[in-house]
């Protein structure tokens, strides 16, 4: 199926406002709005399948002040591609919650997903995921963001990260004198 | 807005749990403070250790083999595992325990390496007197990467079983026996709050203990009297579990001394049970606890048909045959076979190192055979992190 991403108006979104559609309409932040598989939406984030269930969704839109249009079509998109892709149950239970399951390397087409965002954008779709309670799209970002801070010194981190180092000059040598294991020398 | 500021302190812990590696860990600590009081608390601490375990590991240091030619045990030394993240210099020199043999403290000839724990090894010189009920035995507890020894003497003529206990405080915990096979415990701690800097026996209960059947990460594990049951204690609180035995294991030696423990490739205990016949049966206990179930059942006749020196009679169950095998590492074994005339003379020792996984196995030396065995090296964990605001 194919569906109506980011420039998704109001006027349309009307006409296909009948009682038992198979998608639903998000509203972002500012106003855009998405539609995405119903059964994809309820499958890959536990909030939106609790609004689902308690019947607090909008056909006209429902809001989601706290993401932007950019993250959202990312969210919707991610929804569409996984419903699209080799259905595979292991997934669905594959979130890195302390102590339990094994985390599951990404798959190929998640990878590539999240490999074309920008920095700003993949930091939004982190928060947006996390909003959601999306935890396979929370598993995927974050093992994004860890595998661009692997092999890093700290000083390359906090280049990539627009970290500002808030330790001083004695702190840091501190640090590096107790855990110099975890160090090259330079 | 499109920042990494912007992510809450529980995603960012995600983040850091798949850094895998530990030192990539405390480059991202040593970033800022914010990152530093999230990865510095104790409780995300030891959820990345069970977490990334594999990854704590450095290599295995290995004591040296004995040289024929100048009557010498060579200096143990250190191999990187190949899999290690951590940043190594290529030849391992960060862990080189070369320090050691400087001072004349220690030598290197007669010292070895008796066992690993949470960034420490511990040392034994095993000094055999004519009476050996009397072994004397001094011990050095060594941390490579701080390139730092103590000595400590034991509190008496036993001989040593050592273990290390490593929690802060840091204590070195003993088990000693003597000809008897008479256990006790007991802990030498550098605390002084703890009465440090000597030795203080604790109450254990050693009357069971028989032979030690071997050791994984977390406990020792030894076999107990009467053959049915078998002792283990976590390295970690010292105390003691008793659990039984393979059921199913037909023991060529009632005794079960042909009954040994490795660690499996997850780190969990298996139990490897010689049979008559070169059968070598391998145990593995569920999840969760419960009976050893078998796991596997090698024939040593097939692994080692296609050997150099293997004869049909070493694995046929014959009286003169003794096959025994050796842990060397984590699923990891030498099987080593000697044949014995009426003389009872032992004649031509051959072994051949097993991979208990892929079953894969190569001819040793029957020196390396007895003495290749591996202590893994793992960084002293958790990290010290002090909270800096």
């Amino acid at each position: 199926m194919e569906v109506d991403k980011g420039k998704g108006e109001a006027e349309e979104t009307r006409k296909v406002a009948e009682a038992d559609r198979d998608t639903v309409t998000l509203k972002s932040s500012d106003g855009k709005l998405f539609e995405v598989s119903k059964e994809a939406a309820a499958r890959l984030s536990t909030v939106l399948a609790g609004m689902i269930a308690g019947g607090s969704i909008d056909d006209n839109g429902t809001d989601l002040k706290q993401i932007g249009s950019e993250a959202l079509e990312n969210v919707v998109d991610y929804c569409n591609k996984h419903a699209n892709s080799i259905p595979s149950a292991a997934l669905i239970s594959s979130s890195i919650s302390f102590n339990t399951a094994p985390f599951k390397e990404p798959e190929e087409w998640e990878r590539k997903f999240v490999d074309r965002l920008s920095h700003d954008a993949l930091f939004d779709l982190v928060e947006a995921a996390n909003f959601l309670g999306m935890e396979r799209l929370l598993d995927v970002t974050c093992h994004k963001i860890s595998e661009m801070m692997k092999g890093k010194s700290p000083d390359q981190i906090r280049e990539v990260f627009n970290i500002k180092n808030d330790y001083t000059k004695e702190e840091l040598e501190e640090i590096r004198q107790e855990l110099a294991w975890a160090f090259y020398d330079d | 807005m499109g920042d990494i500021h912007g992510i809450p302190d529980d995603v960012l812990e995600l983040v850091f749990l798949l850094l895998a590696s530990p030192a990539y860990l405390i480059h991202a600590a040593s970033t800022c403070k914010r990152w530093h009081g999230i990865i510095g608390h104790a409780r995300f601490l030891s959820s990345f250790a069970s977490v990334n375990r594999r990854h704590l590991g450095a290599g295995s240091f290995y004591n040296g083999r004995y040289i024929q030619a100048s009557f010498e045990y060579a200096r143990p030394s250190f191999v990187a595992s190949s899999s290690s993240s951590l940043p190594l210099v290529l030849d391992g020199c960060r862990f080189s325990i070369d320090f050691l043999w400087s001072d004349n403290v220690v030598d290197s000839k007669l010292w070895k390496i008796v066992d690993s724990h949470g960034g420490l090894l511990l040392m034994a010189k095993a000094e055999e007197r004519l009476d050996p009920t009397h072994w004397r035995v001094d011990m050095v507890v060594c941390d490579p990467l701080a390139r730092r020894y103590k000595t400590i003497f034991p509190p008496m003529a036993h001989r040593p079983l050592p273990s290390i206990r490593t929690l802060p405080p840091r204590r070195v915990m003993c088990v000693l026996y003597d000809v008897h096979c008479h256990y006790r415990g007991s802990m030498f701690t550098n605390d002084t709050k703890l009465g440090g800097g000597s030795w203080h026996e604790y109450a254990m209960d050693g009357k069971k203990l028989r032979s030690f059947m071997g050791r994984t990460r977390a406990f020792l594990y030894w076999h107990d009297t009467g053959g049915r049951t078998m002792t283990a204690m976590d390295r970690s609180t010292a105390e003691l579990s008793y659990w039984g035995l393979p059921q199913s294991a037909e023991h060529r030696d009632k005794q079960g001394t042909d009954m040994k423990v490795a660690a499996g490739e997850d780190g969990e205990p298996r139990i490897l049970a010689m049979g008559a016949g070169g059968v070598l049966r391998v145990f593995a206990m569920p999840r969760g606890g419960g009976e050893w179930e078998a796991e596997k059942t090698i024939q040593l006749s097939e692994v080692a048909a296609g050997l150099p020196g293997y004869l049909p009679s070493y694995f046929s169950g014959g009286e003169e045959v003794e096959v025994w095998i050796n842990v060397t590492d984590a699923a990891m074994v030498t099987v080593l076979v000697s044949t014995s005339t009426f003389w009872d003379f032992l004649m031509e020792p051959w072994a051949f190192r097993l991979d208990l996984e892929t079953l894969e196995a190569e001819l040793v030396d029957i020196d390396d055979g007895v003495s290749d065995v591996a202590f893994p090296y793992e960084v002293p964990w958790p990290p010290v992190l002090q909270a800096r605001t």
